[in-house]
């Protein structure tokens, strides 16, 4: 019984601590966007650059900035879950000689989506893997995939988007 | 206060169990009781318990056991398991079964013939199977408008091992009352659609490969062979 009595407090705080063990999920949002990054090579070497009075917005959501009037190197950009490309307008205005000068850009992403059951406690997202990239040249230079996959809780640059200057 | 209440309940019942377990034997109890080879019947209680912590799972779960000799034991364990739940980002309905096969191991040195309490170390093998769907789930995008969604009826399969710690006395002749803790590792699971399964029948939350599991069982013993 001496025997006993040695192991029988050591398994009730195990046994207890088990019973009592709770879960404490934490769920994350936004992790269907984009990530980009503008970049020069004025220079001659690849360099990220910060761009002055860029404002953003997705196709036929003028009314809903992503990004207004702000001096931005790195981009989130929010893809449209119900399709599976997403069309975003770059606008820059900078002051020149007491002038303004705008320029833009339309920049449609398309990809691939899979639903993903993140867990129990945050339900589905997608993930999706980007295929191509479709860009008009004004502020823009070029575009390229750095990492294809957009996928729940990764932080990667997705996207480089390289610039006229 | 669900955890305290959790925590009160499951103090609670490993303290009834072990007070039981190691009550002091009299003179006349310590006489010698040749071993009888025998089965056991029972229930997991714990399964009536869960629903007041997760009310989503409802479930109940049967024992059996074969006593080949002090040491050893065969053991199977079959039971289903209901799982309903109404979250804001989705709804998920499922009816599942499980089996656990395996065996136990009893360390306990016994003092004196005719104690039958067991310390127990054991293993099992699990399989679970579910039919289950969601039919409405939201994946939320504040700037294009979120995404709705459902996902029709699917079968989920899973295999499963688990190591089992236990304790089990007995409280009045062939009556058996007894916990365990389960040490689980999901093996293989196989699913017919994208939508994992909120819960493997008899495995617990399916958010992690491994899981922690507690039973608490009352068992009928019924000896193969009568007493000479």
């Amino acid at each position: 019984m001496q025997y006993i009595r040695k192991i029988k407090w050591l398994i009730l705080i195990i046994a207890a601590g088990f019973y009592a063990c709770d879960d404490n999920n934490f769920c994350l949002s936004n992790q269907h966007a984009i990530q980009a990054t503008f970049y020069s090579l004025s220079s001659g070497s690849e360099n990220d650059t910060t761009l002055t009075g860029i404002y953003i917005w997705g196709a036929n959501r003028e009314d809903s900035l992503i990004y207004d009037s702000l001096n931005i190197s790195q981009l989130f950009l929010p893809t449209n879950l119900n399709t599976d490309s997403t069309i975003f307008i770059i606008k820059q205005s900078v002051l020149v000689n007491n002038q303004v000068r705008s320029d833009s850009d339309f920049v449609q992403f398309n990809y691939s989506r899979h639903l993903n059951h993140v867990s129990s406690e945050c339900g589905m997202t997608f993930n999706l893997v980007l295929d191509t990239i479709i860009y008009t040249n004004n502020i823009i230079d070029s575009v390229s995939i750095g990492y294809a996959n957009i996928n729940y809780g990764e932080d990667a640059e997705n996207v480089k988007i390289y610039i006229e200057y | 206060m669900p955890k305290m209440l959790k925590y009160i309940l499951s103090i609670s019942l490993l303290v009834t169990s072990i007070n039981s377990f190691s009550q002091e034997k009299t003179e006349e109890e310590k006489k010698k009781i040749p071993f009888e080879p025998g089965i056991a019947v029972g229930l997991n209680v714990g399964t009536f318990i869960t629903p007041f912590f997760e009310p989503e799972r409802i479930g109940m779960e049967a024992t059996g056991r074969i006593k080949f000799n002090r040491k050893w034991f065969a053991v199977g364990e079959l039971g289903y398991e209901n799982v309903s739940f109404n979250k804001e980002s989705y709804n998920y309905d499922s009816n599942g079964s499980f089996l656990r096969l395996g065996i136990d191991y009893n360390i306990f040195k016994v003092e004196e013939t005719g104690n039958n309490d067991n310390i127990i170390l054991g293993f099992r093998y699990g399989f679970g199977v579910a039919d289950y769907k969601s039919d409405r789930f939201t994946v939320t995008d504040g700037y294009w408008g979120d995404y709705l969604g459902s996902i029709g009826s699917g079968t989920s399969t899973a295999h499963w091992g688990e190591f089992v710690f236990g304790l089990r006395s007995e409280i009045f002749k062939n009556f058996y009352m007894g916990w365990s803790a389960r040490f689980r590792l999901l093996a293989l699971t196989n699913n017919t659609q994208q939508l994992e399964p909120y819960a493997i029948p008899g495995y617990g939350k399916n958010d992690n490969r491994t899981n922690v599991g507690f039973t608490y069982n009352l068992e009928y013993y019924l000896p193969l062979k009568k007493k000479k």
